[in-house]
């Protein structure tokens, strides 16, 4: 559809003619289900299901403030790709609480045979739960209370592995500016860590 | 003295990690002898160092920052690389120190992937459900349905007003109110007969009367009825784009962002729905910003396969050989639309000539609608040569964008050329050739069509620039696999001395700071990288890439062919770990094009 075709589409559909709503989810149903139904999402049926009207309620809101400068596919697959990532956020967010608590339960038999859960580990978190050592939790605390720049060029370097060409480009600094502001970082957490240690 | 210590300070941390080069090294090894209190912070360092590794590597995770859904979302849009991504450098920290952030963005590149590579399937689509009806409706744009309920509502509310309206009135004395009422009545019949030359109020004017706001409709058709002359016209407008076109395209954001780039170069520009004019004197200068070498712009697209004219039959071409990744292809016109010239321009930026087309070279006049350019990346080292001159029987549009030299673009002119590829039939049927060769399908293709194709092949062979274009090209004429290239004995190279954990990547010439040395990072699936053409067996130049490869990342390379595919052998000069050797060898693939068959030995 061309550009002048979607633009007409748009106006009809805000005239508040029922045919070019209906034309308009004819149109992009197909690319709103492929998006929200990938399976790499690893969204259920109904999630899938309910994914596509919220996406279409999003365009309906939505399409009075569109700008016809780009094409309404791109701004239609921009909401569909907004919403399967919220939702991702969401479900993650959701599993949170419960592994924050530390608890993690398994199933198991009962004396009857019926199912049980019983509580096999408590721990601080979910990414911390292997610390064992000290060591590690102070680390933990002087990474937290650093500058979020220092951390950045820390964790760029010693998390993520990256090359210093690879930082520079990231952080669109020189490679000298780099190095020095790395090791400034470094001295820092230190600096921290050493705090930490003698409180 | 400052100056020294500032040197100094961005060597230490590279020194800790061993990726100095030895002149370097030696430098910092006497400042090191020299200052007790730097040795000891070095080995401060050091130790911090280790602890951080192994803190990594134990579990602890960095705290996470988060970006928001539309920041990951917009960053995902443009494929990879850290330096050609959108975004601020704060952006692009946050997604890479963030584990959950960056695995949305890798979900997010090959959803995007596989958007491309899927053809919808638009025939099952369900009937729109109720509550998707009831929402539009709600919108209030639409006709609405006028119940007793509402009537008695909207009845109220106008009562409502206007019991307000009079007690507010009946506050203030009549007299002033009048008097004042009666003033501004004679100014503004004053100011309206003092104005003679205004023009005629017409229906357009009831339009911006009316109380409501108008819809877009209406807006546009207001605008589109008001001329300079102030005499309404029947909706259209009355002055009409004018200018010579530089940029050709259906695509808005595509013609946006070649927009900006004129902007940015401070040259007018008329951007029309699908096209950018520019006045004649600036025609060179526009064309010099929008087919620049740094950004390798495609002056006019065919983007759907089922466009009719050469775009769309090029297309066709490119999906069915398989040749082209990304929706984009050109071809030129002639008069009577059959396409005699294509060119097709893959999502990595590659040229390769379409099947059963000739490469296009010349700039022409601005494209017409439904033409088609050439398209020549930034890498291009020559352009191919020039078309034969036109007949006058058969002229053809042929626009091309300029390659990167100034000889090329000096060469920019108008020119009609003819059909170059003379064959006993028509252009359409040598696309279907083409497809059906592709396929394999060798015996459905006629034996002229064939001849035909191999004499493209040799003309291709000189004209085309990249190796791995032309053996694609040869392959599919003559029906072979993949090419057999002339085999290299390898050198005999020692076994590797073994790793130690210090240092993390191969940063050559550290001293050199000033001028960084960009890298590329890759962030979506190893799919990309197979996807990329293989090294030519041209060994020479092979071979010179190697030397160049080899110095920049401290290794020894040699490499041969074996089964025709190429195999490169990579000899570590200096220790390096396993993230090292990986982080070469991933450079390797990109820089050396090798194709997943293609293999790299580390001895």
């Amino acid at each position: 559809m061309s550009i002048k075709d979607e633009n007409g589409l748009v106006d009809r559909c805000l005239n508040g003619d029922e045919a070019a709503w209906a034309e308009l989810y004819r149109l992009y149903y197909p690319q709103i289900r492929f998006v929200v139904g990938w399976k790499r999402w690893g969204f259920s049926k109904n999630e899938v299901e309910d994914g596509i009207q919220e996406v279409f309620t999003e365009l309906i809101r939505s399409l009075p403030s569109f700008r016809q400068e780009a094409k309404l596919s791109t701004f239609v697959e921009k909401l569909a790709r907004n919403r399967c990532v919220s939702h991702l956020r969401k479900r993650s967010a959701l599993k949170r609480p419960q592994e924050a608590m530390g608890v993690e339960l398994e199933e198991g038999k009962g004396e009857e045979g019926g199912l049980r859960h019983h509580v096999v580990s408590r721990d601080a978190g979910p990414e911390n739960a292997l610390i064992a050592s000290e060591d590690q939790r102070e680390l933990l605390r002087a990474l937290t209370e650093m500058p979020e720049a220092c951390r950045q060029i820390v964790s760029l370097r010693y998390y993520r592995q990256m090359s210093y060409q690879e930082i520079c480009a990231v952080l669109d600094l020189p490679l000298g500016t780099v190095c020095s502001r790395l090791k400034r970082c470094l001295s820092k957490l230190k600096s921290l860590m050493t705090k930490v240690g003698g409180a | 003295m400052d100056n020294d210590h500032l040197n100094i300070e961005e060597k230490l941390i590279p020194y800790l990690e061993g990726v100095l080069n030895p002149k370097e090294r030696r430098v910092v090894d006497a400042a090191i002898q020299a200052d007790g209190a730097l040795a000891r912070e070095m080995a401060e360092l050091r130790e911090l160092i280790l602890v951080l590794r192994e803190g990594f590597a134990s579990g602890v995770k960095p705290p996470q920052d988060e970006l928001s859904v539309a920041e990951v979302v917009e960053l995902s849009s443009y494929p990879g690389s850290a330096t050609v991504m959108p975004g601020t450098s704060q952006q692009k920290a946050r997604l890479f120190c963030s584990d959950g952030v960056l695995e949305e963005y890798r979900l997010l590149r090959a959803l995007q992937e596989d958007v491309e590579r899927t053809t919808l399937d638009r025939e099952n689509v369900p009937e729109m459900p109720a509550v998707l009806r009831r929402e539009f409706q709600s919108l209030g744009k639409g006709p609405r349905e006028v119940t007793p309920k509402r009537l008695k509502a909207r009845e109220n509310k106008l009562l409502l007003g206007w019991r307000r309206a009079s007690s507010w009135v009946s506050r203030f004395s009549p007299r002033p109110l009048m008097g004042a009422a009666a003033a501004l009545l004679i100014l503004t019949l004053g100011i309206h007969f003092s104005q003679d030359s205004a023009p005629p109020l017409g229906e357009s004017s009831g339009q911006v009367a009316r109380n409501d706001s108008p819809t877009r409709h209406e807006q546009n058709s207001l605008a589109a009825s008001v001329s300079p002359s102030g005499a309404p016209s029947a909706g259209v407008a009355a002055t009409e784009a004018s200018g010579i076109a530089v940029f050709t395209s259906d695509d808005r954001v595509l013609l946006k962002e070649q927009a900006e780039k004129l902007l940015s170069h401070k040259v007018r520009y008329t951007v029309t729905t699908d096209r950018i004019l520019v006045a004649q004197s600036d025609v060179d200068q526009a064309r010099k910003i929008l087919w620049s070498s740094t950004a390798g712009t495609a002056v006019a697209l065919a983007d759907q396969e089922s466009a009719s004219g050469p775009g769309g039959a090029a297309m066709r071409v490119a999906r069915d050989t398989g040749m082209s990744a990304g929706p984009r292809v050109e071809a030129t016109t002639s008069e009577d639309e059959q396409p005699s010239q294509a060119v097709m321009y893959t999502a990595k930026g590659e040229v390769l000539p379409a099947p059963g087309f000739a490469s296009t070279a010349q700039v022409t006049s601005a494209p017409t609608q439904g033409a088609a350019v050439a398209y020549y990346p930034p890498s291009a080292s020559q352009a191919p040569a020039p078309p034969k001159a036109p007949s006058p029987t058969a002229p053809s549009h042929v626009v091309a964008a300029k390659a990167s030299s100034a000889s090329t673009q000096s060469q920019v002119a108008t020119k009609a050329v003819s059909r170059q590829f003379k064959g006993p039939l028509k252009a359409s049927k040598r696309i279907g050739a083409s497809a059906d060769l592709s396929r394999g399908r060798e015996d459905a293709v006629p034996s002229a069509i064939k001849s035909e194709m191999q004499n493209l092949a040799r003309q291709e062979k000189s004209e085309v620039d990249s190796d791995a274009r032309r053996e694609k090209l040869r392959s599919l004429a003559l029906g072979q696999g993949a090419p057999q290239g002339p085999s290299v004995s390898a050198a005999p190279i020692p076994r590797p001395v073994p790793l130690n954990a210090a240092g993390v990547d191969s940063v050559a010439g550290v001293s050199s700071m000033a001028a960084p040395v960009p890298d590329e990072i890759t962030l979506e699936s190893s799919s990309a990288e197979a996807g990329d053409a293989p090294v030519e067996a041209h060994l020479d130049r092979v071979e010179k890439k190697m030397r160049d490869l080899g110095q920049r990342h401290d290794v020894e390379l040699s490499a041969e062919i074996k089964e025709g595919h190429l195999v490169v052998y990579l000899r570590p000069k200096k220790t390096m770990t396993k993230l090292e050797l990986d982080g070469v060898r991933k450079m390797l693939r990109k820089e050396l094009h090798l194709v997943e068959a293609d293999t790299i030995v580390v001895r």
